[in-house]
């Protein structure tokens, strides 16, 4: 198996953050933004994955797979907090800013909510607390460091009546002057489509938000090795990867959290 | 005498004349279903056309933006080897069972408590009814406040008190989150049952309690003997209404946990709403809000032939 060594250096990042009152803080909830958010990625970065890139074997039953459950069922009860099981996609930042975490995955909108009101969060040596924040990707694993980033499409209605209308609206919509407007409003927590707007000058407005500009290059989608489909859909919504983790955390055998999942997945993919 | 003055034909002449429209509403039987029209209208709109679309697309692959086709029983198959359909019937039966036994036991010790006379007994009343009354999403909020994992208001008092040095993880351990939502659920409809069973109360005469008391019976023969059994139907009508609602919950759960941790308190409604709703497909969820209606049924008709039998007697 691939190197291990971040997350190595992570988990004992962790454990002494955890030992001092500050863990790490993760949802292994039912919440359909942070959970995918951070389990996915985790899942791709010991080199799991749902199916072949056929879009139909599943393939989520492997040694990698198994392997990230049996760390993250060391890392939960050594680094996180142990309440993350019942987490939705707000407690996080809730948690953060009241200082009882110490790192989440999450977007930029906890240090930007820090800097809104720096007088409000504070560390314990009274500082404020943004300027204690930075950003960084979800650490490498053995088989690589990958996001999960969300995804924003328009759609037309096949229906409509105003198509012609419609598509001009976000042509305009996404014209650079138009675009690059709103796309500044987001100052960093926001990427683009493409790989122009990682020259935009907003990225030079905050070093704390640089990170986000890449994470792109390291997105994947679900349902990968696969397209990001209808069943790739009904997976995350049925929270199938999410509750793999968290029912090995709640004691399930790591080959049997798998199995489930796996077992699961080929209902979804039939 | 001469009968000229009783109704002569210019009297009877000038009288209203009764048009077609009127003599029909004369008729008992044709105004009767003029007065029911507003309420099969709602009915039919509300409830039967719902209920008949649950089925036309419980028996096709219909999901957003796909009409689908008639698949048959296939839907029903394949919940009837899904695991989490399996968790969420059993979740259900359990929540369902729990709490309605929890309501009914300290529903009825609050009505028999505010049967008695005593100051303040009307605002008494009144406030006993709030937890039923306020939104269930509302009151689910500040519930979720108070058992958050991080700031849970429970575990500081107890923390303070040191009753625990530890907190307690409410909706994160799988048989606490279970706990968790019953606890809310009793909380909320324990109003309902005291309620009602007051009213069933007061239609007890006291003589009757007088009259066993002179007999040499002590308050629980009393209550065995007297109250209980007269309080009967109407404690199985209330029963069976809260069966029906407590089976059907979605709000509370979805509030609190959304399903989770890992299914722990996945009921038959929000596993609906999650198949249906959060993944589209709309067949599914269909499939599984229909499963729930044989089950009821069942209740239904053995509750109802029991407190038939126990009016009977």
């Amino acid at each position: 198996m691939g190197d291990r060594r971040w997350l190595e250096d992570y988990r004992v990042a962790g454990k002494k953050l955890k030992a001092a009152g500050h863990p790490f803080g993760q949802t292994l909830g039912h919440t359909f933004g942070d959970a995918p958010g951070f389990w996915y990625p985790y899942l791709w970065s010991w080199g799991g994955k749902e199916v072949e890139a056929d879009g139909k074997t599943v393939s989520l039953n492997s040694k990698e797979t198994i392997e990230s459950v049996k760390f993250a069922v060391g890392f939960w009860k050594d680094c996180c907090d142990e309440g993350g099981l019942a987490w939705d996609d707000s407690s996080n930042n809730r948690a953060f800013l009241s200082g009882t975490i110490s790192s989440t995955n999450n977007g930029a909108s906890i240090y930007l909510e820090a800097k809104k009101k720096p007088d409000s969060y504070l560390t314990e040596k009274g500082e404020p607390l943004w300027k204690d924040i930075f950003h960084t990707k979800i650490p490498k694993g053995p088989g690589g460091q990958f996001a999960l980033p969300g995804p924003f499409t328009h759609l037309v209605m096949g229906y409509s009546k105003n198509q012609k209308a419609a598509k001009d609206f976000l042509r305009w919509v996404h014209s650079k002057p138009v675009f690059e407007q709103w796309f500044t409003s987001q100052q960093g927590y926001t990427d683009g489509a493409t790989k122009y707007w990682e020259e935009d000058p907003v990225w030079n407005v905050d070093q704390v938000l640089l990170p986000f500009r890449d994470l792109p290059n390291v997105g994947r989608l679900v349902g990968y090795a696969g397209p990001p489909g209808r069943a790739a859909a009904e997976v995350v919504t049925k929270y199938i990867i999410v509750d793999m983790y968290a029912k090995a955390v709640q004691g399930m055998p790591a080959e049997d959290a798998v199995k489930w999942a796996h077992d699961e997945l080929v209902k979804v993919y039939a | 005498m001469t009968f000229t003055t009783l109704a002569t034909p210019t009297a009877y002449a000038g009288a209203p004349r009764r048009g077609p429209v009127t003599r029909l509403l004369e008729d008992e039987r044709w105004l009767a279903m003029l007065l029911l029209l507003p309420t099969l209208a709602l009915l039919g709109l509300f409830i039967a056309y719902p209920f008949i679309e649950g089925v036309r697309l419980s028996v096709t692959d219909a999901k957003v933006g796909v009409p689908g086709q008639f698949v048959g029983l296939q839907n029903f198959a394949r919940i009837w080897s899904d695991d989490i359909f399996h968790v969420a019937v059993w979740n259900t039966c359990v929540y369902t069972a729990v709490a309605t036994v929890f309501k009914l036991v300290l529903g009825l010790w609050l009505a028999l408590l505010l049967n008695h006379h005593f100051k303040g007994k009307a605002i008494t009343r009144a406030f006993i009814l709030l937890p039923f009354i306020i939104p269930t999403v509302l009151s689910t909020l500040a519930w979720k406040w108070m058992f958050d994992p991080t700031f849970s208001v429970i575990n500081w008092m107890l923390f303070r008190l040191g009753v625990i040095q530890n907190r307690i993880n409410w909706l994160g351990d799988p048989h606490l989150a279970l706990i968790s939502v019953i606890i809310v659920n009793v909380w909320r409809g324990v109003p309902f049952y005291a309620i009602s069973l007051l009213a069933g109360l007061q239609t007890i005469s006291p003589e009757l309690h007088e009259a066993a008391a002179i007999d040499g019976a002590r308050a629980w023969q009393r209550f065995w003997h007297v109250t209980w059994p007269l309080l009967l139907p109407v404690t199985l009508v209330i029963v069976l209404f809260s069966v029906i609602q407590t089976f059907a919950d979605f709000q509370l759960v979805y509030v609190l946990t959304g399903g989770g941790p890992a299914n722990a308190t996945q009921l038959f409604a929000t596993y609906a709403y999650q198949l249906g709703i959060g993944t589209g497909l709309l067949s599914q969820g269909a499939t599984i809000s229909l499963a729930v209606f044989p089950v009821l049924l069942v209740v239904v008709i053995v509750q109802l032939l029991y407190i038939r039998k126990v009016e009977v007697h």
